[in-house]
């Protein structure tokens, strides 16, 4: 039988819940409704055992009073006196009749006195009418001559009314003879009060009593005329003769426990009753009540438990639906996603966000899917991934195969080339053990040493050279094999006698693990070398006082010239100003040559004086040069403008500047007159045909500012291009551009005191342009205005 | 998901079920309903005290009655007026007692008839006289208890009037036959006609002895048993049941009467022992015993002879007023038919 885990939680939850329901109420209703029962019952059991009581204690109160009266001495003198007939009958009767009359008035329900003599005729009674009757067979006086009798309830005949008799004999003081019977009727009325109380009894109780035959003898609630004519042929009745029964036989106490029980009544109606008994006279009392009245706590109780009871079952069904479908549904997505996942579809995931244990199982689900999914894809991928690692590795195999067979057949082929490379060598090369014992060695170094290369393995230096110089060379090669680092060295050589110096360079030859297993020497002849090494040192230390002495003389020319420049100063001024002298003071004394000779005299000794300051001037560039310090060219060639201002407005040049020059690291005046130079230049020797126009431009390159002054001027020729920085160079006549020509020497000279190189670049009629270099300022370097 | 049902949740299952059925039934009420059973008929007897009539416990405790379909419901009554009055009043459906009460109510017109013999006194019922009573004649003068109008006076009525004496020369004192041996055993009479069990109790008495027992008349002290005539004549069937369970019991009795007297001794407050001693004062005649002594209509047998003796006797003692017939009081047909419907079990 199929059935998903739903139903099966909901079926649990169905069984639990009914049983719970059931008992629950099984409980409440044994527990609550046995409670009430018991109330219920014990009422009706105090009722049915109080009544009979009261029955029983009428009875026996009316007892002794009928016994009481038949010892009455009127009564049995009277008898006595009629059997013997010694006196007047009717008085005697009248004596009997008023004493009965007398016994009878205070008691309500006596209803007459019947006295019999012991014939059983009645002789005397209250109702006068009765006298006369036979008694003889009558119970009451059977009964009563053995002694007192109660006689079962009845219809009396003569008023044909339920009655009760009570008798007593009337015995002879003497012997104990019979005399008569004394019987007492009595109406039923005060044991129906007795009995049919129905206070507390509610709406269908009622108690009644029933003589030993089990018929009704006491008024019915609901059944008119009953009256020994209703037998009470039911459970509570049996049930109560038995007992009666029993009792008489001893076989069952007079005092007994009753229960209620709920059985049909006579009136065919379900009834919990329970009986009680009046012993004395073998009747039952029986209370009951509806079974309906007496139980309607109990059916009302029952309802409520079965309407709560449905209610909270329909309640817990439902909510054992929702619940077993709250935790049958996660398990049957857990379900349908396990089968999708197994049918390949690894890529789903489930979407249960429960929180519980099924929520953690499906995440659980979810990270071993996302696992598998990528295993599985890892797995492809590293299947492909091998296959093609196979493919490739089998290619490479092949391929490995082939190169190596190749290369081996290369490997030999290079070993060959090796040899003859090493055996042809000019070098000597030779292997040694890590103790410094040869294991070969090219055929250079064994013709050396006087032998064949294969002859060397096994021999040490000490085989071929003297004691130091082996030491030295086995310490060599401890060293390089210790330090396991290749080694130059630069050591002497002896062959064939000859005191040679040779360079050697060893190195530690190591296995394929690393470990150094023995060292490789190889070394050349430097003799030739070193000797020629050793002249150019001597040349070398030659130049170096060449030099030092030619600074020394140029130093020297240039204190010459700075001390001609000054001191032949003052003699120019002495011949120009005694020239003056002579043309102002023999102007009109002389004759027109002599003046025209000393102006010539005086023109040249101021052109000398002029070329004099020049030349300080150059040798001023290097004897009072200013600090070298970092300068924002910009500003200077702006320093440089302003000066020319005039110059440039009246010839109506274009000057432009690039904004971003680089700053230089300059003597700041001499850069100014530099500028100066060049700029004036580039004005001066401007072409006729056009306005002037200056580009001033600069840039780094190779670590050093390269500027250059473009112009549109007249230009020169390519071979006037070195020519123009010498000094009192002139390439135009003095009337047409003047000038000294020590502008570009003086800037040539200022930087070559930077450092620096100036070179010209011109094409006549359409322009020059000088280019110059300077070093650059150090980025941190303050500028110094 | 595919499972099968276990085995335990089967049991949860079945165990929910019964818990709601059980819950159900508490709840409706049904529980508390009588059971259904087999309703039985019911027939009230009542008898005085007697040892004879013990059968009639065996077959009630027997369940002969019920089996037969019979519910025979005791009632104490010893007073025979008042078991007449009861019958006349239709509350008492039957009764064992002697022949000599059949007379009675036969001669006040009570409707009842005989349907069957229970029991013959065969030593049962006995005169206890002191030491010095040793004929019926010595009783002459003497206080002797007796239950008047029963069977003790029947008794003495029948010995005195086989001998010529007359109860008249008898100093009566009238009690019922346990007060009769309880006197006689505390010195207050001479003589006491009496039966068992009192007769044994009596006995006790020093120098007492049995002046005469029902052994040396046997067949005048005839049990029977009697119905009212209405049920006899409109429901012959439980009469026939009754009767039926009647000679079961005895023939159960004879034949384990161990076993009888240990059931139908505590009834009369004996143990099996005395009750069986005192059973052998008695017999209790078969089936086919009492038919013959019940005869037919044509053939009448030995009880209407007995019945006319005593209606005789009683007569004479003034005990009736007239004599009734045997005819009409016995009732042979009953007996007759009693195994008309089946075979007799036995």
């Amino acid at each position: 039988m199929k059935m998903r885990i739903g139903t099966k939680l909901m079926l649990a939850g169905a069984v639990c819940v009914l049983a719970t329901v059931s008992v629950v109420s099984f409980l409440g209703f044994c527990i609550g409704g046995g409670a009430l029962r018991n109330e219920i019952e014990s009422h009706l059991v105090s009722a049915a055992e109080s009544r009979a009581a009261h029955v029983g204690t009428f009875l026996h109160e009316h007892e002794e009073m009928i016994e009481m009266a038949a010892t009455s001495w009127v009564l049995r003198i009277g008898l006595r006196s009629l059997e013997t007939g010694a006196a007047d009958r009717a008085a005697v009767v009248q004596d009997m009749n008023t004493r009965l009359l007398d016994f009878i008035h205070p008691v309500e329900d006596i209803c007459e006195l019947l006295l019999l003599d012991r014939d059983g005729e009645v002789v005397a009674s209250t109702t006068p009418e009765r006298i006369g009757l036979d008694g003889s067979t009558d119970a009451y006086f059977v009964g009563a001559r053995e002694g007192p009798f109660v006689k079962d309830a009845y219809v009396s005949t003569a008023p044909g009314q339920p009655s009760l008799a009570m008798s007593a004999p009337l015995l002879d003081d003497e012997g104990g003879r019979l005399l008569g019977v004394l019987v007492a009727r009595l109406d039923m009325d005060e044991l129906n009060a007795l009995t049919c109380d129905r206070t507390g009894l509610g709406e269908t109780g009622e108690t009644y009593l029933i003589n030993k035959y089990g018929f009704m003898i006491t008024p019915s609630r609901f059944t008119e005329d009953t009256f020994l004519k209703l037998k009470v042929d039911t459970e509570n009745a049996r049930a109560c003769l038995a007992d009666v029964v029993a009792m008489r036989r001893g076989l069952l106490a007079e005092k007994h426990e009753h229960e209620a029980k709920v059985f049909v009544g006579y009136r065919g109606v379900r009834v919990l009753g329970v009986h009680a008994h009046v012993p004395e006279i073998g009747w039952g009392l029986l209370a009951e009540i509806d079974a309906s009245e007496a139980f309607a706590p109990l059916a009302k109780l029952r309802s409520a438990l079965v309407v709560f009871g449905g209610l909270f079952t329909v309640a817990a069904l439902a909510g054992a639906y929702l619940l077993a479908r709250r935790i049958s549904q996660p398990i049957h997505d857990l379900h349908a996603g396990a089968e999708r996942i197994g049918s390949g579809e690894l890529d789903f995931r489930l979407d249960i966000r429960t929180g519980d244990e099924i929520g953690q199982l499906a995440g659980e689900f979810n990270r071993m899917a996302a696992k598998l999914s990528e295993s599985y894809a890892s797995l492809e991928q590293g299947v492909a991934e091998r296959t093609a690692d196979l493919a490739q590795a089998n290619e490479e195999l092949k391929g490995e195969i082939t190169d190596r067979k190749r290369a081996e057949g290369a490997l030999r082929a290079s070993e060959t080339k090796y040899r003859t490379l090493v055996e042809n060598l000019p070098q000597r090369i030779f292997l040694k053990d890590t103790n410094s014992v040869y294991v070969s060695c090219n055929r250079n170094y064994a013709a050396d040493l006087g032998i064949r290369p294969e002859d060397i393995a096994g021999k040490t230096d000490c085989d071929f050279h003297a004691e130091g110089l082996a030491e030295k060379y086995r310490a060599d090669d401890k060293r390089v094999m210790d330090s396991g680092e290749t080694t130059d060295i630069e050591e002497p050589y002896v062959h064939e006698g000859q005191q040679m110096v040779v360079h050697t360079v060893k190195t530690p030859v190591r296995d394929r693990q690393g470990n150094i297993t023995g060292l490789l020497g190889i070394f050349w002849d430097i003799t030739q070398r070193k000797r020629a090494e050793q002249e150019l040192q001597r040349y070398a230390q030659r130049l170096e006082s060449l030099n030092a002495e030619f600074e020394r003389s140029n130093r020297d020319l240039q204190e010459f010239t700075y001390a001609v420049s000054h001191d032949l100063q003052e003699p120019l001024r002495k011949m120009n100003t005694f020239a003056e002298f002579l043309v102002e003071d023999c102007a009109e004394c002389l004759p027109e040559n002599s003046l025209r000779h000393l102006r010539t005299i005086r023109e040249a000794s101021l052109r000398m004086k002029d070329r004099i300051q020049h030349l300080l001037a150059l040798a001023r560039v290097e004897t009072q040069g200013g600090e070298m310090v970092a300068v924002e060219l910009r500003t200077v060639i702006n320093e440089v403008l302003e000066d020319l201002s005039e110059q440039v407005r009246e010839c109506g040049a274009d000057i432009s500047v690039q904004e971003d020059l680089p700053r230089v690291r300059a003597d700041r005046v001499q850069l100014g007159r530099l500028l100066q130079n060049l700029i004036g230049n580039a004005l001066k020797f401007r072409s006729p045909d056009r306005p002037p126009r200056v580009t001033i431009s600069g840039r780094e390159r190779d670590g050093e500012a390269v500027f250059s002054i473009a112009d549109n001027g007249i230009g020169i020729e390519k071979r006037f291009s070195e020519r123009i920085f010498g000094v009192f160079r002139r390439l135009h006549q003095a009337e047409q551009y003047e000038g000294a020509g020590v502008g570009l020497a003086l800037c040539k000279k200022i930087i070559q005191r930077h450092g620096g190189r100036i070179s010209l670049r011109s094409e006549p009629g359409i322009g020059s342009t000088f280019t110059f270099t300077l070093p650059v300022a150090s980025q941190g370097e303050e500028e110094n205005p | 998901m595919e499972m099968r049902i276990g085995p335990r949740l089967a049991g949860w299952a079945w165990l929910g079920g019964l818990l709601l059925l059980a819950w159900l039934l508490v709840m409706t009420g049904c529980g508390a309903k009588a059971p259904a059973g087999q309703e039985l008929e019911r027939l009230t007897i009542a008898f005085q005290v007697w040892v004879g009539y013990g059968p009639l416990y065996l077959a009630a405790d027997k369940g002969f009655f019920a089996e037969e379909g019979l519910e025979l419901v005791f009632v104490d009554e010893e007073l025979d007026a008042a078991r007449r009055d009861a019958f006349e009043a239709g509350m008492l459906d039957a009764e064992a007692a002697t022949i000599g009460l059949l007379v009675n109510k036969r001669a006040v017109g009570t409707p009842v008839v005989a349907v069957a013999e229970v029991d013959l006194s065969l030593g049962g019922d006995a005169i206890v006289a002191t030491e010095d009573i040793h004929s019926l004649s010595d009783l002459m003068g003497r206080r002797v208890a007796l239950a008047r109008d029963n069977v003790g006076e029947i008794f003495l009525s029948y010995l005195l009037h086989e001998v010529g004496l007359s109860l008249e020369l008898i100093t009566i004192v009238p009690m019922s036959p346990d007060k009769a041996g309880q006197a006689f055993l505390d010195g207050e009479v001479d003589a006491a006609v009496t039966y068992e069990p009192w007769m044994s109790k009596a006995i006790a008495r020093p120098g007492a002895h049995i002046l005469v027992s029902s052994r040396d008349a046997p067949g005048i002290i005839v049990d029977i048993l009697t119905v009212r005539e209405q049920i006899v004549r409109e429901n012959p069937a439980v009469v026939r049941k009754l009767v039926r369970g009647w000679y079961r019991a005895v023939e159960f009795y004879k034949a384990n009467p161990e076993e009888a007297s240990r059931i139908i001794g505590p009834h009369f407050d004996l143990s099996p022992q005395q009750y069986a001693e005192q059973a052998a004062g008695l017999y209790w005649p078969t089936w086919e015993e009492a038919l013959e002594d019940f005869g037919t209509e044509d053939k009448p047998g030995r009880l209407y002879e007995v019945f006319d003796t005593i209606a005789l006797i009683k007569h004479n003692n003034g005990r009736i007023p007239h004599k009734p017939q045997a005819l009409g009081a016995l009732s042979p047909g009953t007996l007759r038919s009693i195994y008309d419907s089946e075979a007799p079990t036995r």
